[in-house]
């Protein structure tokens, strides 16, 4: 039982450190994060771009419905073939992933179009190559993110012992790798090197705000270009964040019971919480000034 | 639905009420055919399809008011009181109307919750978050009536599914020159991507004539809306180019 709960925990880990990077990197592919709202401002203060506008949703939502459909399949599949749990489970899951990649590369295109045709005052063009070029790229990145969710998924209702059907367990997974991804990795868009001139913690005037989607070292910015950056930095940050998340919480259920478990996760919670109070202090007296809100 | 005249200013509006009405008639007729049609269950797939369509209206109007990135927020939150209510009623076998009054009244619930006690300030939240659970509770409906069995393994995926195809048409069209007849075909087009992703999992699940008959369907329903979409997208989008550099940079 305890070795089992061990390998669970190493393997819950591995796949959510996985699916981690995947999905903030075909968030940055399909300018789904941060820049999002930018590569939607943009044109309005005559920036035009050739990025690739997903814009399917917020990450939170379309990750869950990533990861419910392609775990959906998975069980399905997994229960009707009747092969062994492990090559059954696997093959469903690169079916389920499949699939689920074909869907987000129909949502992601039609939101790109329209969104430019929205853009008609701004005088935006529609450059098919634009849409063309990264749509793989954020197709496979989503066949990854789904496959390793899916697999995450079976784990923790495998191996961890987790009472709820797996489909729901991926649902709630997809949400909170979206939400992650959203929040940590978005940080890390490239924004940081584009920006260093300016004071530590200013803030970004509006008149700068679609640079990011424009100006790249050399010519223009694209979307394939923006997951290079992002996969030296962002992408793992944003792996470690869920891998642990995924990780300490499988771990925290070694001792057996289930009080013990939620001790531990508050302590562990309660250590994070101070550890990052005293860094953003540190960062604030170290790097500061930073002017009194008022 | 009636969205033949292409053009800049997408054409007359359509009111969400007539929508509403219109998908709540499709929708029960589709709910109540369900248990007579046997294999033939497919052919009530395209009524079904205005009860997307009114609830990416629902969306519509009250994401307009500005809410930017708050579009997913409502998308969630309407469908998540029409599946609630259409799951709770499932589990203890009520009949499909009466959850259906239920989400109508759970959407005007937390539409006067939202108005009165978050105070969003939108006229129009009481009605339109009662429409939009109204309309994904009549979708979610149809949707479980076509699975034999294992139907509880398929909500959380009945749920998230509906969302974003209700969710997705305005979010995708957002912007200065964004109207509702695109935005509407566009709710179509998705309707039937929809459609056709539970004909897939019914045809996994248990494969049958009625499945490849929902999928074909939904094919049929989807050539026909991307066409009319993309007509509008083409009489209004700016310029289309296979590939260049914006004229203003360089």
């Amino acid at each position: 039982m305890f070795q089992i709960l061990l390998l669970g925990s190493a393997l819950a880990g591995l796949l959510a450190f996985l699916a981690g990077i995947f999905e903030n990197e075909d968030s940055d592919a399909g300018s789904a994060s941060n820049p999002n709202s930018q590569v939607q401002l943009a044109p309005q203060i005559e920036h035009l771009h050739r990025y690739y506008n997903k814009a399917i949703a917020g990450e939170p939502p379309q990750n869950a419905l990533w990861a419910a459909l392609a775990a959906t399949v998975a069980y399905i599949l997994y229960t009707r073939i009747g092969l062994d749990p492990v090559p059954g489970v696997i093959l469903g899951a690169v079916v389920g992933a499949l699939i689920t990649a074909i869907l987000q590369g129909m949502y992601g295109s039609l939101a790109h179009i329209s969104r430019i045709a929205s853009m008609k005052n701004f005088k935006q063009m529609l450059y098919w190559d634009c849409l063309l070029s990264p749509l793989p790229l954020s197709m496979a990145y989503t066949f990854l993110t789904a496959l390793c969710l899916t697999l995450l998924s079976f784990v923790i209702h495998g191996l961890l012992g987790s009472p709820f059907p797996v489909p729901l367990i991926a649902m709630f997974l997809g949400f909170t790798l979206g939400a992650i991804a959203s929040s940590t990795g978005d940080v890390h868009y490239g924004a940081e090197r584009l920006y260093q001139h300016y004071k530590f913690g200013s803030g970004i005037a509006i008149s700068k705000q679609g640079d990011i989607d424009v100006k790249g070292e050399y010519g223009y910015r694209n979307s394939v270009d923006t997951p290079y950056f992002t996969l030296r930095f962002g992408g793992p940050v944003t792996g470690l964040t869920f891998g642990l998340l995924i990780f300490i919480d499988a771990l925290s259920r070694i001792s057996g019971s289930v009080w013990t478990s939620v001790i531990l996760e508050f302590l562990i919670i309660a250590l994070i919480l101070i550890v990052i109070i005293f860094l953003e202090k540190y960062t604030r007296n170290r790097y500061g000034p930073f002017e009194e809100g008022k | 639905m009636s969205t033949e005249t292409p053009g800049t200013s997408g054409g007359p509006h359509i009111q969400s009420h007539k929508l509403f009405i219109v998908s709540m008639i499709t929708g029960l007729a589709a709910i109540f055919l369900q248990g007579y049609t046997g294999t033939y269950v497919f052919i009530l797939i395209p009524l079904i399809w205005p009860a997307f369509i009114g609830s990416a209206n629902g969306v519509r109007s009250l994401a307009s008011y500005g809410l930017g990135t708050g579009t997913s927020s409502i998308g969630y939150w309407g469908t998540a009181v029409g599946a609630t209510a259409v799951y709770t009623g499932m589990l203890l076998g009520m009949n499909p109307i009466v959850e259906i009054a239920i989400a109508l009244a759970g959407g005007a619930i937390t539409g006067i919750c939202a108005q009165k006690i978050i105070k969003m300030r939108i006229p129009v939240m009481i009605r339109e978050s009662a429409i939009l659970a109204a309309s994904t509770a009549v979708i979610i409906r149809f949707l479980a009536g076509l699975f034999p069995e294992q139907v509880t393994l398929l909500y959380p995926l009945l749920y998230i599914a509906v969302t974003l195809a209700v969710l997705h048409p305005y979010n995708g069209s957002m912007g200065a020159g964004e109207n509702q007849r695109r935005t509407l075909w566009l709710s179509g087009v998705e309707a039937s991507m929809t459609t056709a992703v539970f004909g897939l999992v019914l045809l996994l699940m248990a494969p049958s004539p009625t499945s490849a008959g929902i999928i074909l369907v939904s094919a049929l329903g989807f050539a026909i809306c991307i066409r009319g979409w993309y007509r509008m997208v083409k009489n209004e989008i700016y310029g289309m180019s296979w590939t260049g550099f914006p004229p203003a940079e360089h």
